[in-house]
């Protein structure tokens, strides 16, 4: 067995990168040449596993570095000896292989793993190279083993690293993480078992525990979400002290053997475990990492450089994971708020285009995103609105300045609901913008309520302005702040000329008297009452009565006055008239001239005449009939007979009254006048009806009745005036017959009026004396001379109570006839 | 005077109300009209004829122009107010020309001094219920018409209303772009439905329902 001359020539060739070793003492044989010799000692020097073989492929030379390294002799390496070196598993497809570049004759390379002479496998690249002649037909092959063993592991430590940190990456689940790893762990080191527990984030309890090539029953046997001590298992207590726990021989460490890891642990046949604890960048334990094996034994300084680079791995990627879930948590409850807040939240680029929205928008506008995006967001604003909100948005894009606007937005029901919109952009460190960020409020209820109030106060104005009355409002001074413009037309003036002269509006009679009141209001807060003549437009006065309030502030100031005048002319009128028309009444008979009579006379008069020429026509109509009916014709009679009597009556009254005669008087009863006068319903207009308290079986008295009954209106009318301007107390009238012994007829007169001031007692029955504005001070004068006329008395006497009473007396005729 | 309450439209028997304060002549009044065989109702105030409730019949009112609480003038107006057609004759002891003026201008058939001629109250009588007849025979006459008006379709009012405006046929169809053999039916439909005997009933119709423009 000698190699050709070539050989080393062709070692050389393939393995230029190899520079020769000083000629060591590795002899093959015992008597080469000297060029052999050396050559022999090149081959067996290189540090390279060298071979050659025939063209069949079959070993036809090893040198001794292989020789070494297999343990294999010459003799067991050479034609397909060298195969016992395969790994078992491999010797098929790597004799194939070698078997089909041999065919092919072409230099190759393939790797494989070769056994060492104490039976470790390490991985080899082997290159191959054929030696040709010169028809082409291989001579012999040229080869070399190279030990490629840390590189091989160092690319697998890589591809392990690469996979389980790509399954962090892409967001796998934390188990998933861990299982890739203890897969990992275990290609890296062959025949152990891997597990890999986590705690929670408090760092103070397990999470979870796995350990993908022992039975689940060993992490199931483990109690988890336990608070982790020293007791639990080597795994809990090198987490939990942070340092390496090694057991060498579970069966004789008894440790932990009340926690039961010890029993556990030999039930699924683990006889040694190395648990090391994974701790954060921070130094916080993430949880422990442990290699069991079937045998026991320590780690040895390879593993523990192993160990140390899974620990370092493993803890990255929980780390990571942990980071990624926190994150993801936060964005959770981030979307979340933004989902759930109780507005409207889009997101939107530089540009001014839409990005997104959150899910109560899209809730909102009953669509999509993605709808949105496409469509554009003007389908949903309102026509009215979507050009000015379109036209203020892009403003702000250009800009840069904050958008805010309001306006309607349709929602997935086709209503239209008020918005309003904030939006602010996000800027970079440059100042340039990246997002707009907006914020839509819902304001429907707002502007709803907005609306109400502008229209409540439309229709307050609408009210004020059309209320019948005439409404100012001044300072607590009383300068004129606001009239309303019903006032202003009124009076035909301008607020400014209101404002500088009210006074010049007013009677000059009650303008005093005005200044007064007000005065007094103003200075007291008493609330203001005034009846007074103001001047309008056509020049003319007209009556108002005049009220005002003050409007106080919290804390009881005054802060205006509130003044109301209502128009009473007609009112006041019509007062005058009939206050005109019932002293007309009770002072006709002595003051009304015959001319005014005459027209009161004629119609009197003209009332029986004119029913006496109807009752007789009627009368002729039924005797005319054919059978003429007779009980018409009586009752006709009837009627004009009572006409012609209360014809003569009426003119014999007149007559009296007219001739201005002596007074008729005849014996009469008292009672039956006062019945009369209080019948007289037209006097009692502003009165109240009188309660009468009549003395029954009065004697008669010798009297005028006319006179009489002027007397007793002369006192009800006064009674009348004295109680007008009564309001707090029930009015009350009262006529009173009474008999005075011995011969003495007395009628009272009783009232609840406002009474008399003492002072005016005395002159109360003087003529032309009167205490009433629109008094001729005759009525009481007259009366008494009546009285007086007749032999009685007239006087006054306050009441117990409020109000006067007036009696007068009439004697009375004994044994009758004047 | 024989007042008759004959009225070819109306068979019912007439009735006179009076309004009138005064006792006798309240009495004389209802005795005269009742001696001409008419039937009275007399009042005496306002009010109380407001507040009476009158049968269907032909009516009128025989009112005194002064009366306590509300007058005679101011039940004229209100009445107008209500609507309410019945004619009125006035009578008073004092009247002046613009009170008597504003009273016709209202409606009322006459305005009659205190004392005056019975023949003239019962001639005022009698015209005042005559024209209340006709007032009623046309309300009669037009509440058919619109029922009657009110069964024609929209086609042949269509029709009627051209046909009143004295358009042909044939203008009507052009009119209404159709046929004239479809306004000759659509015609006579109508008229049977109006109770029209020609055309010239049925423009008649049309005028009293108000259509013709």
């Amino acid at each position: 067995l000698r190699p050709p001359t070539l050989t080393h020539i062709a070692f050389f060739r393939i393995m230029d990168d190899v520079k020769p070793s000083p000629i060591g003492s590795n002899r093959l044989h015992a008597e080469p040449s000297t060029d052999e010799h050396y050559a022999q000692a090149i081959v067996d020097m290189i540090p390279a596993l060298a071979w050659s073989a025939d063209a069949d492929g079959s070993a036809e030379f090893v040198n001794q570095r292989w020789l070494d390294y297999t343990g294999l002799s010459v003799e067991q390496a050479i034609g397909w000896g060298w195969t016992a070196a395969l790994h078992p598993s491999e010797i098929d497809t790597i004799v194939e292989q070698w078997r089909a570049i041999a065919t092919n004759m072409l230099p190759a390379e393939l790797e494989c793993r070769l056994r060492r002479f104490d039976g470790m496998y390490r991985w080899f690249m082997v290159r191959a190279t054929p030696s040709l002649d010169k028809a082409g037909r291989v001579v012999k092959w040229f080869g070399t083993c190279t030990d490629i063993e840390d590189r091989r592991r160092a690319e697998l430590f890589l591809a392990g690293e690469k996979q389980v940190l790509e399954f962090v990456a892409t967001g796998r689940p934390l188990p998933d993480v861990l299982v890739a790893f203890c897969n990992h762990v275990e290609t890296i080191i062959p025949e152990c078992h891997c597990s890999v527990m986590v705690l929670d984030s408090t760092g103070s309890a397990i999470e979870q525990m796995v350990a993908p090539s022992i039975p689940s029953t060993y992490c199931d046997g483990l109690p988890t979400n336990r608070r982790i001590d020293s007791e639990g298992g080597p795994c809990a207590m090198a987490a939990h002290r942070k340092t390496q726990v090694i057991v060498s021989n579970v069966e004789t460490d008894m440790r932990w053997e009340t926690s039961g890891w010890r029993s556990l642990a030999l039930a699924h046949d683990l006889r040694s475990c190395w648990s090391t604890p994974i701790l954060s960048s921070t130094e916080i334990a993430l949880g422990s990492f442990a290699i069991y094996w079937r045998t026991t034994g320590i780690p040895t300084e390879e593993h523990k450089k192993i160990i140390a680079q899974f620990t370092h791995l493993i803890a990255v990627a929980i780390e990571r994971k942990r980071s990624e879930e926190a994150l993801r948590e936060r964005e959770e409850r981030l979307r979340l708020i933004v989902d759930t807040i109780p507005g409207f939240i889009s997101t939107w680029s530089a540009d001014g285009r839409l990005e997104t929205v959150n899910q109560r928008t899209l809730e909102y506008i009953g669509t999509t995103l993605d709808e949105v995006v496409f469509s554009g967001h003007g389908d949903f604003l309102h026509p009215d609105d979507r050009e000015r909100m379109i036209n203020a948005w892009s403003h702000s894009v250009e800009t840069g300045e904050p958008f805010e606007v309001e306006g309607r937005s349709r929602r997935a029901d086709g209503v239209y609901h008020w918005f309003h919109t904030r939006g602010l952009p996000l800027r970079d460190t440059q100042g340039r913008i990246l997002r707009w960020y907006k914020l839509s409020t819902d304001i429907t209820h707002l502007k709803e309520t907005e609306t109400a109030l502008r229209e409540s106060e439309r229709r307050l104005r609408a009210m004020v302005d059309t209320i019948p009355g005439n409404i100012t409002i001044t300072d607590p001074a009383g300068e004129v702040e606001i009239a309303t413009r019903r006032t202003l037309d009124d009076l035909g003036i301008t607020l400014e000329e209101l404002k500088h002269n009210s006074n010049r509006i007013l009677h000059p009679d009650d303008l005093e008297m005005t200044i007064k009141k007000r005065q007094h209001s103003f200075e007291t807060g008493e609330p203001y009452e005034n009846q007074v003549r103001v001047r309008r437009p056509d020049g003319r006065y007209r009556w108002y009565f005049s009220r005002a309030n003050p409007l106080r502030n919290a804390e009881g100031r005054i802060v205006q006055w509130y003044f109301l005048a209502t128009d009473i002319d007609d009112q006041k009128r019509a007062e005058e008239a009939l206050r005109k028309s019932q002293a007309d009444l009770a002072h006709v008979t002595r003051v009304a001239s015959m001319g005014q009579l005459t027209g009161s006379i004629a119609h009197e008069v003209n009332r029986p005449f004119a029913a006496v020429v109807t009752n007789g026509q009627a009368c002729l109509r039924w005797l005319d009939r054919e059978i003429p009916d007779l009980t018409e014709v009586r009752l006709a009679v009837k009627r004009i007979i009572d006409d012609g009597i209360r014809g003569s009556e009426v003119i014999e009254r007149i007559r009296r009254q007219v001739k201005k005669e002596e007074p008729a008087r005849c014996l009469l009863d008292v009672n039956e006048v006062v019945r009369e006068i209080s019948a007289m319903r037209e006097i009692y207009v502003e009165c109240p009806i009188p309660l009468m308290d009549l003395a029954s079986s009065l004697p008669m008295v010798l009297a005028d009745r006319v006179q009489l009954q002027q007397v007793l209106l002369n006192l009800i009318g006064n009674a009348a005036d004295a109680m007008r301007p009564v309001t707090d107390r029930p009015r009350k009238l009262g006529i009173r017959t009474v008999l005075r012994e011995p011969e003495v007829l007395v009628v009272a007169v009783q009232d609840t009026g406002v009474g008399v001031d003492p002072v005016d007692m005395d002159q109360l029955f003087e003529t032309f004396y009167t205490t009433k504005p629109n008094g001729l001070g005759m009525g009481l004068s007259i009366s008494r001379s009546i009285v007086e006329s007749h032999g009685g008395q007239l006087w006054a006497e306050p009441n117990a109570g409020p109000g006067m009473t007036f009696y007068f007396t009439l004697p009375i005729q004994r044994g009758g006839g004047a | 005077v024989k007042a008759t309450t004959e009225s070819p439209k109306v068979s019912m028997k007439a009735r006179v109300f009076v309004v009138e304060d005064d006792p006798s002549m309240r009495g004389a009044l209802s005795s005269l009209i009742r001696s001409v065989e008419i039937d009275v109702q007399t009042f005496p105030t306002a009010s109380d004829f407001l507040r009476h409730s009158r049968p269907e019949v032909p009516a009128c009112l025989v009112l005194d122009v002064r009366l306590p609480g509300m007058s005679g003038l101011l039940l004229q107006s209100e009445l107008a107010r209500m609507n309410d057609p019945i004619p009125i004759i006035f009578i008073t002891s004092h009247a002046d020309v613009p009170m008597c003026a504003r009273a016709m201008k209202l409606g009322a058939v006459e305005f009659l001094p205190k004392p005056f001629r019975d023949q003239d109250l019962l001639e005022a009588i009698e015209h005042a219920l005559q024209r209340d007849c006709k007032t009623r025979a046309q309300q009669t006459e037009l509440v058919k018409l619109r029922a009657s008006y009110g069964h024609l379709t929209p086609r042949e009012r269509e029709v009627m209303r051209l046909v009143a405006r004295g358009l042909l046929n044939k203008q009507t169809a052009a009119e209404l772009g159709t046929s004239e053999v479809t306004v000759k039916i659509q015609r006579a439909s109508a008229m049977r439905k109006m109770g029209a005997e020609t055309v010239v009933d049925l423009a008649k119709m049309s005028t009293k329902l108000g259509l013709s423009d």
